[in-house]
């Protein structure tokens, strides 16, 4: 056991940078009135700050629940990601599903991408040449045109 | 039942309408919009300096109450954001405001505001892939304040007009003098606005998806 220690040194070779901070020192940390959301956003994402792979999820991106997201058990999902689809009864898009949970917007990015690929949520088509398409140009311009 | 399989779990734990201001939509269809492909998003970005009306502009033709996401509260305005920014105006716009028109049954169109700080223009690039067009609204009081989203949109090559908007008794610059102030193209429209109007906003939503369809055009050869 007393070779763990280095000749010399009386700390322990056990995680050698952690008393060098400034995250190991209490002093170094924010203070709490610092820290505006009460925990840690990308706790609800596993960490993670993109949602699954080959899911194209945009902030405009509309989503609405799926028929399996009728018929799945409810146990599938607690918490944030029911929040999510709790707001998704309608077509709403990402940035408003993520003001109505209280969710921030990059956080809500990644639930929403996870449900559409476990098939919870469907999510609108990515519009890919709007500007391109004057058919499509003209039908929103005598939408708005109505208003 | 069926239409509503997570009611009984989720309502005693999920207030369900807590974004301020929000009206529940009136359950108007009898038959159930989910499980359908959604529609269509159309994103128009609303870019200005601080406290230039942009909220205003948007709520004045959304159907919704301008919604807040806090984008930005998970990364660089953390510490950073004193109290003592937010005395300029009693609603900072930390994050962005936006709000929906819904077109037909397959088309929503969302005006994204952008965040009103400079040091939110991380958020930016989210806020513009995608985006169909932009509107520059303008204080000629403080020109100098619409420089960055000029900027912006011209360095990703979006199309966009410039909008003065209307203060009460305000009028410093005239159009061409803003054109001339801006130093925006030839092709963008320098246009006035009363962002408080509901028909000005449409008008200037117009200018900008006209601008829009003439670009179209012109790409496809049929102008």
């Amino acid at each position: 056991m007393s070779g763990s220690l280095p000749p010399g040194d009386g700390e322990p070779l056990v995680r050698p940078f952690l008393h060098r901070g400034p995250m190991g020192r209490a002093d170094a940390m924010p203070a709490a009135g610092d820290l505006r959301g009460e925990v840690r956003p990308y706790l609800m994402t596993g960490g993670r700050t993109s949602a699954s792979p080959h899911v194209d999820v945009a902030i405009e991106t509309i989503v609405v629940l799926s028929d399996l997201a009728h018929t799945a058990a409810p146990e599938r999902v607690a918490f944030e990601r029911a929040r999510v689809l709790s707001q998704c009864e309608y077509p709403r898009s990402v940035a408003e599903v993520a003001a109505r949970a209280g969710l921030p917007l990059r956080v809500a990015l990644v639930l929403v991408g996870d449900l559409v690929a476990e098939g919870l949520l469907v999510a609108s088509a990515t519009a890919a040449r709007q500007a391109d398409d004057v058919a499509f140009l003209e039908r929103l311009i005598d939408g708005v045109t109505a208003l | 039942m069926v239409s509503q399989p997570f009611d009984g779990r989720l309502s005693g734990r999920v207030p369900a309408d807590r974004a301020p201001g929000y009206a529940r939509p009136a359950r108007q269809h009898s038959e159930r919009p989910a499980g359908r492909r959604p529609p269509i998003p159309v994103k128009i970005i609303i870019a200005g300096g601080f406290g230039v009306g942009k909220t205003t502009f948007i709520g004045s033709l959304s159907e919704i109450e301008p919604l807040t996401t806090e984008a930005s509260m998970t990364s660089m305005s953390l510490g950073v954001d004193q109290p003592g920014d937010r005395d300029r105006k009693t609603t900072t716009t930390v994050a962005m405001d936006f709000g929906r028109i819904t077109i037909d049954g397959s088309i929503i169109l969302y005006m994204f505001g952008t965040p009103g700080q400079d040091r939110f223009g991380f958020m930016w690039n989210d806020l513009a892939q995608g985006a169909l067009a932009g509107i520059v609204l303008v204080d000629t009081s403080r020109i100098a304040d619409s420089f960055v989203a000029l900027d912006y949109f011209e360095k990703i090559g979006l199309p966009f007009v410039v909008a003065v908007n209307q203060f009460e008794g305000q009028r410093n610059l005239t159009l061409e003098e803003t054109r001339t102030a801006t130093t925006v193209g030839p092709a963008v429209p320098v246009i006035e606005v009363d962002a408080r109007s509901r028909e000005s906003v449409k008008q200037g939503l117009l200018s900008v998806l006209n601008l829009v369809l003439i670009q179209a055009k012109a790409r496809s050869g049929r102008s």
